[in-house]
């Protein structure tokens, strides 16, 4: 093994801007793996989502100069990785989306939650799943209302509403 | 940072989706920001996966990118392959062109000047630029692909021709852009031509048999010291009239019989 082990992410995605091919074998193996997981949860086909994360990687490699040396590298990379998902998306339809769709929360689960995340969390699950796709795909994921339109399979405008809407929803839950 | 981490049970029951979206929600914002939780998902993805994911990847990164020449050519109908060949050549890469456009640009700044010798200087040097592009274009030390070309089941000679042809076509476009925007419409900015495509030929026919380099550096001294002691006591057009031309095309001629005859030579 070589010290590149020990390197933070920051410095192997610096080694990778001056072409350091093993410095981004060691990201892939850092970073792959969830990106693999999260990505499984927009979009079912793991075939899609094998070909986005290569795809993401090797934007990784080709653009790792132009990262600012801000925030984290992971939310750099999950960045790229969610907008290369939605170009895979783009050229092949159709795909269900397990996180978008509807799903029971179970009494267990609420209690937990309650204890766990607090009003906000409760707020959040009391939400349609519709509202709640919207709020995950800008605020959790980063998308713009655009991208999120497209990963949704609605317009864009529908995306604006339905985030006025559970905005309205979770500020008189909260309130 | 947080307090607040994954446990495995957690990290199993997210991997395998089975959280609801508001805390699978909580520990895709952690994960973010937490490098020991996102290691605790990488025994989640079968190794066979993200191996296989990797092998494609590596491969994609070890692909070279077509440079802007090697695009260009593809665009106008060049065979992949032919145009990997040919962009293989230094000086067909941008540093040298750029190299050439520099070193006429001040020449034909230069030939503003009143007295003769600062057209002279360009019309000197427009036709030296593709002889040195022609002669580092290809032979052993010009051409990074060298001892592969030797090995592929591809004509050497119409390699070489190929790649003269390009580097002549862009050296002389380049002049000749250059010639029309600093001198006008007059016809010196074109009486280069001629003299520039009986160098490049001589320089390939006498590669036949010596190195092209030494082969393109003689003939540029030969060229540059005719220039200098026809033009010694007064500096003067009269190589680039009308009987000098037609030598010039006599040479050109000449010396692509030459290189006919010899073509195997090349391979």
């Amino acid at each position: 093994m070589s010290e590149h082990e020990t390197w933070t992410d920051a410095r192997l995605l610096d080694a990778v801007a001056d072409g350091d091919r093993r410095a981004l074998e060691v990201l892939y193996g850092r970073h792959a793996p969830w990106l693999v997981i999260r990505l499984t949860r927009r979009c079912a086909d793991p075939a899609l989502v094998d070909e986005a994360v290569q795809d993401t990687f090797v934007a990784v490699w080709r653009t790792a100069r132009t990262w600012k040396g801000k925030g984290e590298v992971a939310a750099w990379i999950w960045g790229i990785g969610i907008r290369r998902l939605l170009d895979q998306l783009r050229r092949r339809p159709a795909v269900p989306l397990p996180a978008y769709e509807q799903v029971m929360v179970s009494a267990e689960e609420q209690v937990l939650l309650g204890i766990e995340y607090g009003e906000l969390g409760q707020a959040m699950s009391r939400l349609s799943p519709e509202l709640r796709a919207v709020v995950q795909a800008t605020v959790l994921d980063g998308l713009t209302t655009r991208e999120a339109g497209r990963l949704l399979g609605i317009p864009a405008g529908t995306v604006k509403t339905r985030m006025m809407r559970a905005k309205a929803l979770l500020r008189e839950e909260l309130v | 940072m947080s307090t607040w981490h994954m446990d495995d049970g957690l990290a199993v029951r997210y991997a395998d989706g089975e959280l609801n979206p508001t805390l699978a929600a909580s520990v895709e914002a952690h994960l973010l920001a937490c490098d020991r939780c996102r290691s605790l998902l990488t025994p989640r993805v079968p190794d066979a996966r993200l191996d296989r994911v990797w092998a494609e990847v590596a491969d994609a990164v070890d692909t070279p990118v077509p440079g802007p020449f090697e695009r260009l050519l593809r665009a106008i109908g060049v065979h992949d392959h032919t145009a990997r060949l040919m962009a293989a050549a230094y000086s067909l890469r941008l540093p040298w062109i750029t190299a050439s456009a520099a070193a006429l640009l001040f020449a034909a700044l230069a030939s503003g000047e009143t007295t003769r010798w600062g057209l002279l200087v360009y019309l000197t040097l427009a036709p030296i630029l593709p002889v040195a592009g022609v002669a580092v274009a290809f032979g052993r030390d010009g051409d990074p692909a060298h001892e592969i070309g030797l090995a592929a089941p591809y004509s050497m000679f119409r390699l070489m021709l190929m790649r003269s042809a390009a580097v002549l076509t862009s050296s002389s476009a380049l002049a000749l852009v250059v010639g029309l925007g600093l001198l006008g419409g007059s016809w010196i900015a074109a009486a280069w031509l001629l003299p520039s495509l009986a160098l490049t030929s001589l320089t390939l026919a006498l590669s036949s048999r010596f190195d092209p380099r030494h082969c393109g550096a003689v003939v540029a001294m030969t060229w540059l010291f005719v220039v200098v002691s026809v033009n010694f006591r007064e500096p003067s057009l009269a190589m680039f009239g009308g009987v000098g031309q037609v030598g010039y095309l006599a040479v050109a001629f000449a010396s692509f019989a030459l290189l006919f005859f010899r073509r195997r030579e090349f391979s």
